[in-house]
């Protein structure tokens, strides 16, 4: 009985010792610690990608969950990095605005064109996690309705109130991949 | 965040054994929206030792409907909960509670276990260093909620959750449940109030005025503005017991047939009279004096205490049936032994009669005098010659009251001469009252402090003074007694005609108790040494509880009267079992003590007037009825007490309206080791018209300022049946149980609704600045009953 708790004791710890991200293609093995470079077990998600890899297309304003600027989509939904444990998203697949262009050809993903071409944002800082957003919106749900995409979007705050130009942006593609 | 240890559960059971082993230092994490903000905020008082994680937990996120109901997973996500077919199909209102949760992503991630479980949102509990400096707020393990006297716009208008222990309760030796009977004496209900005080303590009249108050000063309302005054509130209500002593003495209703003798009749006495004569026994208290009372009668004078109160509580024991025997020494003219071959118990309340000697030479000289005695005589009114100048010796309220005595008397010169320093906040403190030692002096007595007695200076065997030497340290710093004096020179030499020794007493050693098994016991000062009157009742109440229980006749008495106040503030008219925490600006009320030209008029004029009944209602207000005022956050909580769901936890299974009892600490009944497995919600009647309706300010990041879930089944234009409950407006959900009642067999109509709506919120409570929440709140019912949209 000992004997076996030790066991799967000292495995757990193994097990805990690092943990495997897929970030926008591509796989990251972190050890936990507190060394340069790996996780400690109370970094955020947000503060993982921002500081530990650099990915700092993903943005951190509120840190609280009410702004939507740290949104990555992590298996298939939009989720808020600030609000995510590092070590819980284990063995999750994240992709992050760095990850939207065509791997291939470098290509800018149609949202992210749209947004430009709508000039949908003023100082940008909301933008990353309004295109996630709606991107885990279109994957989810390839032409919805103005409604639907205000209505996936009320947890995006933006101060320079680029909502309008947002919403045509989306909508835009929506019909594109309709 | 700060460090903690993490963990991975990977099932509940596992996640069980975490907490357990962490015992309360560790926290789960569900879909952590919510407990992340508050260990970055460290919102809470304790930062947790460990995480546990949940999200890895399998087979608890299903939503599946059965013959019954549906059950939902603890890790259900909200976002799912909101979009399934099976819920929106048929329970629309927890659809809608579940969408009504801040943004989408929000709901992406939190689940309905976290949204159950989350931590209040109040200002002063969660950002305490942003407003101005740090507030301990009572939720963080401060002593009062900062929402009553403060900006209290966003908290309850339903009244507080309770504490589990009150400062002036837990200070009172007799844990008299004070905020109990205050709150029944602010609603001018002397009746009830008299109830619940006489159950802790039967002398409140006499306490009412001779207690030196344990509870006044940890009221919180001191660090607003002055404590309650909670003696005179007390007192009003003590002289009300003693007016209708028909109805709070009545002989009890059944015997048990059980004799108990009482040996001596000071407060002890009497209280244990009380309570074993209130369970049916036969009671024959024994008094050595010609009189019943004891100390009540023979050492506190009647300036503090008139006799004719002291009378009114003695006729009330009389009339309840206990017979009092005066006169009779036991030990003398009878024996201890002999009552106890007549009685099948017998409790010793004999007090500290035996005054302590000085040990000085001189001692032995005429003229000079003990405490004890010479009140006893003047309480019998013999005369006592003491001459114009008397010197007392001793710095408690005896020496006090000898002197004060002394000096209706027509004594001219008194000083009392004491170890003790004058400064209150010393360690080295007198022991007497600091407000009787400031009546002393008004009085024209002279304190002496910082002295202590060499000798009693005699000629020709009568005292003419002493001679004292400084003292220049009276305890230890562990409070232990230790006087230590500069015996290198005399301090003062002082003439007195007369001297009076007031440094103590103790048991006399006659009546040590001789061991008889199991029938035998004791309470008050020969117990506890000499103490005061309420810490007599509460050690009288401690003896009655193990006679009762050597009788074998109910558990111990004791530990009933806490559990019944528990009840009591839970059981009023409703469901309801919230304080009504208040926050009145009015200044503190006190009996006014006469002018000192007044008192010294003689011994027998009361010092201090009471309070009218219009007074201590007015002073009872004053009572913040401490509790916590934050509101319940959870709006799924609101939609499940609505659909009458139940929550099955690691430990039990308990209906929504149970589950979310809120405490001053926590916003549910979980306890630190329990998890919320799922809910079950039964299917509610076919054609049931089920709504969230939902008022906040901005709707991604605030929580609800006023939410109403309601399920309605209307037939043919007439409400059939009915659930109303009220959300944020409260610590935790209302149901609105006057409005369903209203409602029922009623046509719907604007009128009707309108009532109900009236009645959904028939007994609020609000604060200064949130009673707009009413005005919200009725027209939120309104419109669901009415049908109509919220916007």
């Amino acid at each position: 009985m000992a004997k076996g708790k030790t066991i799967r004791t000292r495995r757990k710890a193994l097990e805990t010792e690092s943990i495997r991200l897929v970030i926008n293609g591509q796989t990251y093995d972190l050890n936990i610690g507190s060394r340069f470079g790996e996780v400690e077990p109370f970094h955020t998600l947000s503060q993982t990608l921002r500081d530990t890899l650099g990915l700092t297309g993903t943005k951190l304003s509120c840190d609280q969950g009410a702004c939507g600027a740290c949104t990555v989509i992590m298996d298939g939904h939009a989720v808020l990095s600030c609000k995510l444990l590092t070590v819980e998203c284990d063995g999750k697949t994240i992709t992050t605005i760095e990850g939207l262009r065509d791997r291939d050809t470098g290509e800018l993903d149609p949202l992210q064109k749209a947004f430009i071409d709508y000039t949908a944002f003023q100082c940008g800082f909301c933008t990353p996690g309004m295109i996630m957003t709606a991107r885990a919106l279109l994957d989810e749900r390839p032409s919805p309705s103005e409604d639907e995409v205000k209505e996936a979007l009320s947890g995006n705050f933006c101060r320079c109130i680029s909502h309008y130009q947002v919403i045509k942006a989306i909508m835009s593609v929506a019909q594109k991949e309709r | 965040m700060k460090p903690f240890v993490h963990r991975n559960a990977r099932s509940i059971g596992e996640a069980v054994r975490l907490l357990a082993k962490y015992n309360g230092r560790a926290k789960v994490n569900a879909g952590g929206t919510d407990l992340l903000g508050v260990m970055r905020d460290r919102i809470t008082v304790d930062y947790p030792e460990a995480v546990i994680n949940l999200k890895r937990i399998e087979g608890l996120d299903q939503i599946k409907p059965d013959s019954k109901g549906i059950r939902i997973g603890a890790l259900a996500k909200l976002a799912d909960v909101a979009n399934s077919p099976d819920v929106k199909e048929e329970y629309r209102l927890l659809a809608e509670s579940a969408y009504s949760v801040a943004s989408p992503h929000v709901r992406n991630m939190a689940t309905v276990g976290g949204n159950l479980a989350q931590d209040v949102r109040c200002w002063y509990y969660r950002y305490p260093r942003r407003i101005g400096g740090p507030i301990i707020c009572l939720r963080k393990g401060g002593k009062v909620c900062s929402a009553l006297p403060g900006d209290n716009r966003y908290h309850s208008v339903f009244g507080a959750a309770p504490l589990r222990t009150y400062p002036c309760s837990s200070y009172c030796p007799a844990e008299t449940d004070i905020p109990a009977y205050l709150s029944k004496v602010r609603k001018g209900d002397l009746a009830d109030a008299a109830r619940i005080l006489i159950e802790y303590n039967p002398l409140a009249a006499i306490t009412g005025r001779v207690c030196p108050v344990f509870c006044e000063p940890e009221c919180n309302r001191g660090g607003f503005d002055e404590p309650v005054a909670i003696q005179c509130i007390e007192r009003g209500v003590g002289d009300y017991v003693l007016e209708h002593m028909a109805t709070y003495f009545a002989p009890p209703e059944q015997q048990t047939g059980k004799k108990v003798a009482i040996v001596g009749s000071g407060p002890a006495g009497l209280a244990a009279a009380y309570y074993l004569r209130k369970s049916g026994h036969e009671i024959t208290v024994y008094e050595r004096f010609t009189k019943p009372g004891g100390m009540l009668r023979y050492s506190i004078p009647s300036f503090r205490l008139p006799k004719n109160v002291l009378e009114k509580q003695i006729d009330a024991l009389e009339r309840m049936g206990v017979t009092f025997k005066c006169d009779v020494e036991v030990g003398k003219a009878i024996a201890l032994s002999n009552l106890q071959e007549r009685h099948d118990a017998v409790l010793l309340t004999q007090g500290t009669w035996k005054s302590l000697k000085l040990n000085v030479p001189g001692e032995e000289s005429e003229g000079v005098h003990y405490a004890l005695d010479y009140l006893a005589k003047v309480s019998r009114k013999e005369k006592v010659s003491l001459g114009r100048n008397v010197v007392v010796i001793g710095g408690g309220s005896v020496a006090i009251d000898v002197a004060r005595t002394a000096r209706r008397l027509g004594a001219a010169e008194v000083r009392v001469i004491c170890l003790e320093c004058r400064d209150p906040n010393s360690k080295d403190k007198m022991l007497a009252q600091e407000r009787e030692i400031v009546e002393a002096e008004e009085e024209g007595i002279i304190i002496l402090p910082s002295l202590g007695v060499q000798a009693i200076l005699a000629k020709d065997g009568r005292a003419i003074g002493i001679e004292t030497v400084t003292c220049l340290s009276v305890r230890e710093p562990d409070g232990s007694f230790n006087p230590l004096y500069d015996t290198t020179c005399t301090a003062l030499t002082l003439d007195a005609d007369s001297i009076i020794i007031a440094i103590g007493q103790s048991a006399e050693a006659s009546v040590a108790p001789q061991t008889a098994p199991g029938r035998l016991f004791t309470a008050g000062d020969m117990v506890s040494g000499p103490s005061t009157v309420v810490q007599a009742v509460a050690g009288a109440r401690k003896a009655v509880g193990e006679i009762e229980s050597a009788l074998r006749w109910t558990d111990s008495v004791e530990s009933l009267p806490a559990g019944q106040a528990e009840t009591r503030r839970r059981s009023d008219e409703t469901d309801m079992y919230f304080t009504d925490s208040s926050f009145d600006e009015t200044r503190r009320v006190q009996g006014s003590s006469r002018p000192a030209g007044e008192r010294m008029g003689g011994i027998n004029i009361e010092d201090t007037s009471g309070l009218t009944a219009e007074e201590i209602e007015r002073e009872a207000h004053r009572c913040f009825n401490c509790g916590c005022l934050a509101v319940g956050p959870s709006d799924v909580a609101v939609a499940l007490v609505a659909l009458n769901a139940s929550i099955v936890t690691t430990k039990r299974r308990i209906t929504a309206d149970r589950f979310f009892r809120a405490s001053a600490t926590s916003s549910t009944i979980l306890e630190p080791d329990e998890l919320i497995r799922e809910i079950r919600v039964p299917k509610p009647p076919a054609g049931a018209r089920q709504r969230y309706d939902k008022f906040t300010l901005r709707k991604p990041i605030d929580f609800a300022l006023v939410s109403v879930a309601s399920v309605l089944t209307v037939k043919d234009g007439m409400c059939k049946d009915v659930r109303i409950v009220l959300g944020a407006v409260g610590p935790s959900p209302i149901r609105a149980f006057a409005a369903e009642e209203m409602l029922k067999g009623k046509p719907i109509s604007e009128a009707v609704a309108a009532e109900a709506a009236a009645a959904a919120v028939a007994g609020v409570m609000p604060l200064g600045m949130n009673a707009y929440k009413i005005q919200i709140a009725k027209a939120l019912v309104k419109r669901a009953i009415l049908g109509q949209p919220v916007s």
